[in-house]
């Protein structure tokens, strides 16, 4: 805590913080200083001089936004002179602003309009210029129109703190302009559409598309709540009128969100989404009456349970739903249905990391907060693909890099993250686990580990010793990594009293770099907040708390625990089943038992491996009923659609990667029924009635469950133990007749089975309609392929024809193709690790070859 | 090319005074600076031109004093008072512009022009063939010859480059 000091701002005496600046200083005391090109958040560059102020002692006036507060300052803010001075600055601007305020979407928080009232100008002196600039709408987010630019420069500082670092001023005086790199729109110059500028625009030179004649700011209703895209689930506000959205801002303007987050909600308001239910008749799904459905559902289900068997059921919910859904669901599946087969997304996308962190830490909760990154000394990138993924945890990592953070980043594609680091390890596409181990063997070897720690707190090290001594024999050769930069990263690593982090993904990670990655933990006693698993969707956290997986009830109780199930079946009234059940993966593939399923939310003919083999055991089953707020590619082959809603039509909480519960408030009228509520209903159709009137009825049962979730804590172990296993490669390894090895993943602007995405503005910002593969321009060479040639990708399990995409960012050997449209799992290996009976590869050898330009002659 | 006079005209030093400045020391940091200068070498362009109106003189001087107190550094200033500066003194020859649209220095090219003294020309007939935009009319002299015509500048042609001034060794070309 700094030291207080006192000054006179207008003839009140305030105390503030010493080290602050008079700006900041007289918004601590409600006095409203004029300013424009001062933003809070941002550095002042002191460019619009609306915020002078006049100092006693000081011959000239100063900038408040840049002076800083003096003991004993005597400020005067609304002198004659002061005002005269910003009435001239105002005027002057207001020369090179069309006055067009009657059909401008800023009018009314229009900053500009609001000093020049204040300030009692009624219209300018000087004759107004036309700049005659022509307007941007080349791109369907952001509408840039700069006659209406005052060239205050926050877009350009906040584009350079959070955003792709791509405007500037060009030129000089009347002439200048903000632009991108020779002058192109900006989605040619790699922009992110973050549209942190659109939020610090203090005029309406930047502009959201969506918003444009849909309603002024004192029309819309703004509801506070949190994004459903990825697991940093970022606060929202969801601007409305009359029940429509017109726009998504934050409460700070400088908050960040990324494209997903700000633009990509217009799926919600998509004519697509369903609204009534339908069932499968000769083959065609019809819509029906919501009775007709429920009853359908229960009665198909109920008899499956009496002919086959409560095991013979399985329920897959999707992880962007609530944790008062998914708690819901999981109830149902094991109360009512009787079967732990109920499983989510959780499976896919983090289990590995979660299995790991409860066998370890006895929690889940393990992972440091997204403010912890940024103040982190040192970060280690395990996969780097954030910007992606997971945008924000990007920016803080560029936030603590500006910062002078150390980043180590490890990853075989040389991402914008690795080309901040200070340590680049590029290694051969699968071997993470060798390369961290390689690192751990480093540290003992150098003595670079808490060795206290270890003594006292674990209890294998001699084994774990051994262990490494053989996993980093021909460390070297395999990751084709130098030692000198592994031991650089010992180094780093190592480096004592320091606050190091470990990010990575728990999507693109296999099971034993995870396991490799905790090592590292304990090895240096960071067990907590020593590292953050970047979640891909947004509820993945909430739904392994929630026990959407088949081996744990809620609280990440395993279900083999007979004095949880006892307290569980107590407050469920229902006996419970005592064996793990199935796991998403094993319920949807051939030979499964299951001959019923209900999926919420899930698009497994998108989202899960080998896709001929998804959809040829979703066809098999008896009977496949989804619940969703699309016609999915899954939902095409169910027998019961049933309409659920879109986060912006919940109520409820996330948890988000940090453990953080984030409550979700409704913003819109439903289109169709709640989710819970249609669970609900089932459940009592089939007769086991689930009787709550609201979410924070089912928030409440949840509560008395989980105790982390009524503001207690986790229970932690005290002891640890090193993780060692052998499990082989997690990689297909290529060979002559597949020579590449084929890597699925996020994008910029599509999102996990792209069920949403593609129904959003955003989804047109993605090159070749995000149906691509990404190459090596080397590669790309000998094989003869171009930038947007088509190209036959194939694997053993199938093949698909795509474009290609040349990717400098990618080694030799390696492509990628966004994992987010029907098709590039038909590449990919459903093979199933034994022990996470989640996918054992995560990367598929494919063999790559140019189409002949066929039948593309064209007409004209 | 402006004759050589012993000062120069007012207005057009101011000009070209704050369009190097523009080009050269103005950084752009600052708003009141920039669009201040600009909105000068406006009105200063103006008044050359002989679209002065006696506003902007008003406008003058409420620019340079203002952007004397809020821009951001010396050399915003320093250019803003020398305009200060020179309106005070020299107000006279600023007023001439706007209101006479005459420029008693004969230096702004708008609002001078060029002319042939019948009396003093020899028909040579150097200045036109040295005109590069032939604005200049007229048949050179050859005696027992009624028909040809007096040299003439055509106003609208002439862009007044000076070359014919430079030109003519019988000081028959003036401005006026």
């Amino acid at each position: 805590m700094s030291q207080l000091i006192t000054l006179k701002i207008e003839g009140r005496e305030v105390t503030v913080p010493d080290g602050i600046t008079i700006i900041e200083a007289a918004t601590h005391t409600g006095i409203d200083i004029p300013h424009l090109c001062y933003c809070k958040g941002l550095e002042s560059t002191g460019a619009c001089r609306l915020c002078l102020v006049e100092l006693e002692g000081a011959k000239e006036l100063v900038v408040s936004c840049r002076r800083k507060v003096k003991s004993g300052m005597v400020v005067r803010t609304r002198t004659d002179r002061v005002l005269e001075a910003r009435r001239f600055v105002v005027e002057l601007i207001l020369s090179n602003h069309p006055g067009d305020c009657m059909s401008c979407e800023r009018n009314g928080t229009c900053e500009l309009q609001k000093y020049a009232y204040e300030l009692g100008i009624e219209k300018t002196r000087f004759t107004v210029k036309d700049l005659g600039y022509p307007v941007d709408t080349s791109n369907p987010l952001i509408e840039r129109n700069y006659n209406l630019c005052i060239l205050c420069g926050r877009c350009i500082r906040i584009c350079k703190t959070q955003g792709s670092d791509i405007l500037d001023f060009m030129q000089r005086g009347m002439v200048t302009k903000v632009t991108t790199p020779l002058d192109k729109p900006l989605q040619e110059v790699d922009c992110d559409f973050c549209g942190s500028c659109v939020a610090v625009c203090p005029v309406a030179a930047l502009l959201e598309r969506s918003r444009k004649f849909r309603g002024r700011e004192w029309e819309l209703n703004k509801t506070k709540t949190a994004c459903s895209y990825c697991g940093c689930s970022c606060d929202l506000l969801i601007n409305t009128k009359k029940g429509e959205i017109v726009k998504v801002t934050t409460e700070e303007k400088t908050d960040y969100l990324c494209a997903r987050g700000r633009f990509g909600w217009d799926y919600v308001q998509n004519g697509e989404r369903l609204k009534v239910p339908r069932i499968k008749r000769d083959g065609k799904l019809v819509e029906c009456t919501w009775d007709e459905a429920l009853d359908y559902v229960a009665r198909r289900l109920s008899k499956i349970k009496d002919t086959h068997g409560p095991h013979s059921l399985g329920g897959i919910v999707s992880a962007h739903h609530t944790n008062e859904v998914i708690y819901l669901f999981q109830r149902f599946m094991r109360a009512c249905l009787g079967t732990n087969n109920v499983d989510s997304s959780v499976r896919l996308l983090s289990y590995p990391a979660v299995a790991d962190f409860i066998e370890v830490f006895g929690t889940p909760d393990v992972a440091c907060s997204l403010a912890e990154i940024e103040e982190a000394d040192t970060l280690f990138i395990v996969h780097s693909d954030v910007d992606m993924s997971s945008p924000f945890v990007g920016v803080e990592i560029k936030r603590a890099s500006k910062r002078e953070a150390k980043l180590v980043t490890i990853d075989p594609r040389s991402t914008r993250v690795a080309e901040i680091s200070h340590l680049y390890l590029r290694l051969k596409p699968g071997t993470e686990a060798i390369l961290l181990n390689g690192i751990a063997h480093c540290m003992l070897e150098e003595g670079l580990y808490s060795r206290e720690f270890v003594e006292t707190k674990c209890s294998n090290m001699d084994q774990f010793k051994e262990f490494l001594t053989k996993q980093a024999r021909d460390v070297e050769r395999k990751t084709g990594v130098s030692k000198e930069s592994i031991a650089k990263a010992a180094r780093f690593y190592g480096e004592s009293d320091k606050k190091v982090v470990i990010i990575f993904s728990p999507e693109a990670s296999d099971i034993q770099s995870v396991h490799a990655i905790i090592n590292l933990l304990l090895l240096t006693g960071r067990v907590k907040g020593g590292v953050f698993p970047y979640m891909p969707l947004c509820n993945l956290r909430g739904a392994a708390d929630m026990g959407a997986l088949s081996e744990f009830y809620p609280g990440c109780k395993v279900v083999d625990d007979s004095t949880t199930r006892r307290k569980l079946e107590r407050i469920y009234g229902a006996a419970l089943p005592d064996k793990p059940g199935l796991s998403s993966l094993e319920m949807i593939q051939s030979g499964t038992t299951i001959s019923g399923l209900y999926i919420l939310g899930e698009n497994p003919v998108v989202s899960f491996p080998n896709t001929t083999e998804t959809v040829k055991a979703l066809t098999s089953l008896d009977f496949l009923v989804v619940q969703d707020i699309f016609l999915t590619e899954t939902a095409k082959l169910a027998d019961v659609v049933l309409p659920g809603i879109s986060f912006a039509e919940s109520s409820g909480t996330f948890t988000n990667s940090e453990g953080k519960v984030k409550v979700i408030n409704r913003a819109i009228d439903p289109l169709a029924r709640p989710d819970w509520k249609i669970i609900a209903e089932l459940s009592s159709k089939m007769g086991y009635p689930l009787d709550y009137d609201s979410e924070e009825k089912i928030m409440d049962e949840i509560k008395t469950l989980i105790p982390a979730y009524s503001g207690g804590s986790w229970d932690r172990k005290e002891r640890y133990s090193f993780i060692m296993a052998d499990m082989g490669r997690s990689y297909e390894t290529p060979d002559s007749t597949h020579p590449y090895l084929l890597m699925t993943g996020p994008t910029k602007f599509d999102f996990y089975d792209g069920s949403r995405t593609s129904r959003s503005r955003i989804s047109q910002l993605e090159p070749f309609q995000g149906e691509y593969l990404g190459i090596n321009p080397e590669d790309a060479k000998s094989l003869g392929i171009t930038e947007g040639s088509k190209v036959l990708v194939s694997s053993k399990r199938g093949s698909i024809t795509v474009a290609a995409k040349i990717d400098e960012s990618l080694p030799l050997g390696l492509v990628f193709m966004p994992a987010h449209f029907s098709g590039s799992n038909v590449l990919t290996t459903s093979d199933i690790e034994p022990t996470t009976r989640t996918r054992k590869i995560q990367l598929s050898a494919v063999a790559i070859s140019q189409l002949e330009e066929v039948g593309e002659v064209t007409n004209e | 090319m402006i004759p050589a006079v012993e000062e120069r005209c007012a207005v057009l030093e101011a000009l070209e005074y704050f369009r190097d400045f523009a080009q050269k020391e103005m950084c752009g940091r600052c708003l009141p600076c920039m669009l201040g200068t600009d909105r000068i070498i406006w009105i200063l362009d103006k008044i050359t031109r002989g679209e002065g109106i006696s506003q902007d003189m008003e406008f003058l001087r409420l620019i340079s004093s203002r952007v004397n107190e809020t821009a951001r550094c010396k050399k915003g200033r320093e250019a803003a008072q020398l305009l200060s500066d020179s309106l005070s003194s020299r107000e006279r020859e600023y007023w001439e512009h706007i209101e006479e649209k005459h420029c008693p220095k004969k230096s702004c090219k708008d609002l001078i022009s060029y002319r042939v003294v019948a009396e003093r020309c020899t028909r040579c007939g150097s200045c036109k063939s040295i005109c590069p935009e032939e604005a200049i009319l007229g048949d050179e002299y050859i005696p027992y010859l009624a028909d040809n015509r007096p040299y003439i500048i055509m106003e609208k042609k002439c862009t007044k480059c000076g070359l014919c001034l430079s030109t003519c060794e019988a000081d028959a070309i003036i401005l006026v």
